[in-house]
């Protein structure tokens, strides 16, 4: 009990003075998931939208795969990112293998089934009296598409929150796709895994108290957009 | 003189004409309309039961919903949805209005903002509110959340009226709000008819408002427009009768006896018309459920007790209630027979009505 209080402790020093390593993993984790979200946004919002919106045939079973990929496995998205962008891969030419760029393929790749299920969730909940009170004021097509996402906001923000944590504790895809390199690759999962295997719990605890603050401070930042 | 003149072109020119209309959910026909026309500048109430495909007819003349066959012509033109031609001419106002979730100001404003009237827009939205009884500085900057139920409806009211539209549907606008509520909504729709020449479609389970407003009334039962005129519903299961009648169980052991239709499916639907149903005070209380079987043509003699009376302002017509059984008639009588009967809720009376009276759908 006593190598656990004390790795706290050294755990707040660390972050307090500033320790070059850990920083280093904690921007790697900021900037690798950041961009990660950005792009599954980008694919999974407009996507999620169409699904939850329209009627069509084989939107049940496009629904199924999509909720079957929720639960797909980070190191099976790592392997097969690994063998796409390998030098032997097809996408070998792109150079992403051990960088931030091939985690951000992979993070993306998990969180767009987060994002644009609970997306198509969302909008499926809505209440079917805005599209005919919308048509009923003048409403156009374009217009009918973003008062809609405007009214499903919050639950669009839980979404990303959702997808935020996921890409953010995963530690398979940064860690076969990454390669866990030092000052370059290494997040703070992969940081937590390979500094508990060194038995340095110190450094281990502080990452992990830096990921708890950067989820606790995006639930934060929900909750103050929902009073608003 | 102008506006005189602009509401009569347009009483003269049908700004709907349906021609062989029908909308399928599946395999369910939910309308099937063969000829409507609905004059410019008019009020038209809608009337029937739930289900009976009012909204729908609502949503069709939105132009939200397309119909499965036929056609609808608005203003003498082929239009689709989100066409120009409709876009801001036609407003549908619900029961159970959706209020975004914005401030009232927001929501007054978010058709004339689409439109491009963003000139004056505090005044507009001012005046909106105004025309259903709420103060723009009491309520502009209000949220969704904060208003109660028939604040809501008569925001959504305001946030149409504020476009002037052409036509203004009502879906039964007054269904779930307090008295004070819904008569401003009332008087709200009838100055939007008054001042710009609206057209209004109203569809209301408050037959006497509609018969005290309208301009024509259509009758809807299970998606069709039936005949006009005051209807009692008897819906099947009807059951055959040796002598070549079925019979309706209405309760109470008493049974209405109709000649059957042609088509001979148990559970079809008779409507019998107000007109057809006579009135007598039941002075020796003593009851008679086998009818007059001693002419040819069958009588029907059913033992109630009235239950509501109400004057229609229009017509000066007593609405009146009867409770047969379980089931309720409906009739128009005329005051001086009221009177003459001595007919008060809680009267018990016999009504008559001939096997052959029914409209079978």
């Amino acid at each position: 009990m006593d190598f656990i209080l004390a790795g706290l402790i050294q755990a707040m020093e660390l972050l307090v003075t500033g320790d070059d390593a850990t920083w280093s993993a904690v921007m790697a984790t900021i900037k690798v998931s950041t961009c990660s979200m950005l792009m599954s946004m980008a694919a999974g919002l407009p996507l999620g939208f169409l699904l939850g919106y329209f009627d069509f045939p084989g939107k049940r079973p496009l629904r199924t795969v999509l909720d079957t990929l929720l639960a797909l496995p980070t190191v099976f998205i790592g392997l097969l990112v690994y063998a796409f962008i390998s030098s032997q891969g097809p996408l070998g030419d792109f150079n992403l293998l051990f960088t931030l760029g091939g985690i951000a393929v992979g993070q993306t790749i998990l969180a767009f089934p987060v994002v644009t299920a609970l997306t198509a969730a969302t909008v499926e909940g809505m209440d079917p009296q805005l599209k005919l009170t919308l048509v009923s004021l003048g409403a156009g097509r374009r217009n009918i598409i973003t008062t809609c996402l405007w009214e499903v906001r919050f639950g669009i923000l839980a979404a990303a929150v959702a997808a935020y944590g996921r890409v953010m504790t995963e530690v398979g895809i940064s860690m076969m796709v990454g390669g866990n390199i030092k000052w370059h690759t290494r997040t703070i999962t992969t940081a937590i895994a390979l500094e508990t295997g060194k038995g340095m719990f110190a450094n281990g605890i502080a990452l992990g108290l830096v990921l708890i603050t950067i989820a606790f401070a995006v639930n934060l930042s929900l909750s103050f957009l929902r009073k608003q | 003189m102008m506006h005189q003149q602009t509401q009569q072109q347009q009483q003269q020119t049908p700004v709907y004409q349906f021609n062989r209309v029908d909308l399928f959910y599946g395999t369910h026909r939910a309308l099937d309309i063969k000829a409507l026309d609905i004059a410019g500048g008019s009020i038209t109430g809608l009337a029937g039961p739930n289900g009976s495909g009012k909204s729908t007819l609502l949503k069709l003349m939105t132009f939200a919903e397309q119909p499965t066959h036929g056609e609808i012509l608005f203003n003498g033109k082929k239009e689709q949805p989100f066409s120009p031609g409709v876009r801001f001419k036609i407003s549908l106002l619900t029961q159970r209005p959706y209020l975004l979730k914005r401030t009232v100001f927001e929501n007054t404003a978010y058709g004339l903002k689409i439109r491009g009237t963003n000139d004056n827009l505090e005044t507009e939205v001012a005046k909106a509110l105004t025309k259903v009884g709420l103060s723009f500085d009491d309520f502009a900057q209000r949220r969704w959340h904060e208003l109660s139920g028939g604040e809501a409806q008569r925001v959504a009211l305001a946030a149409r009226l504020a476009l002037r539209p052409q036509v203004l549907l009502l879906d039964e606008p007054t269904a779930s709000v307090d008295l004070e509520s819904a008569q401003l909504i009332r008087q709200a729709a009838l100055a939007a008819r008054n001042e710009w020449g609206t057209t209004l479609v109203i569809a209301s389970h408050d037959r006497l408002w509609l018969d005290e407003i309208c301009d024509s009334t259509i009758q809807l039962f299970r998606g069709k427009a039936i005949k006009p005129g005051i209807h009692t519903v008897l819906q099947g299961p009807w059951i055959d009768q040796e002598d070549g009648l079925r019979s309706f169980p209405l309760g109470d052991d008493q049974y209405f006896f109709a000649v059957p239709p042609a088509a001979k499916e148990q559970d079809t639907v008779g409507l019998i018309d107000n007109l057809q149903i006579s009135v007598n005070v039941d002075k020796d209380g003593t009851r008679d459920t086998n009818g007059n079987r001693s002419n040819s043509r069958f009588i029907n003699q059913l033992n109630g007790i009235v239950t509501q009376l109400t004057l229609d302002p229009k017509t000066l017509k007593v609405a009146t209630t009867v409770k047969v059984g379980d089931h309720r008639f409906s009739l128009r009588l005329d005051g001086t027979k009221v009177a003459a009967l001595a007919i008060h809720p809680g009267t018990r009376v016999t009504i008559n009505a001939g096997s052959d009276c029914l409209t079978w759908l």
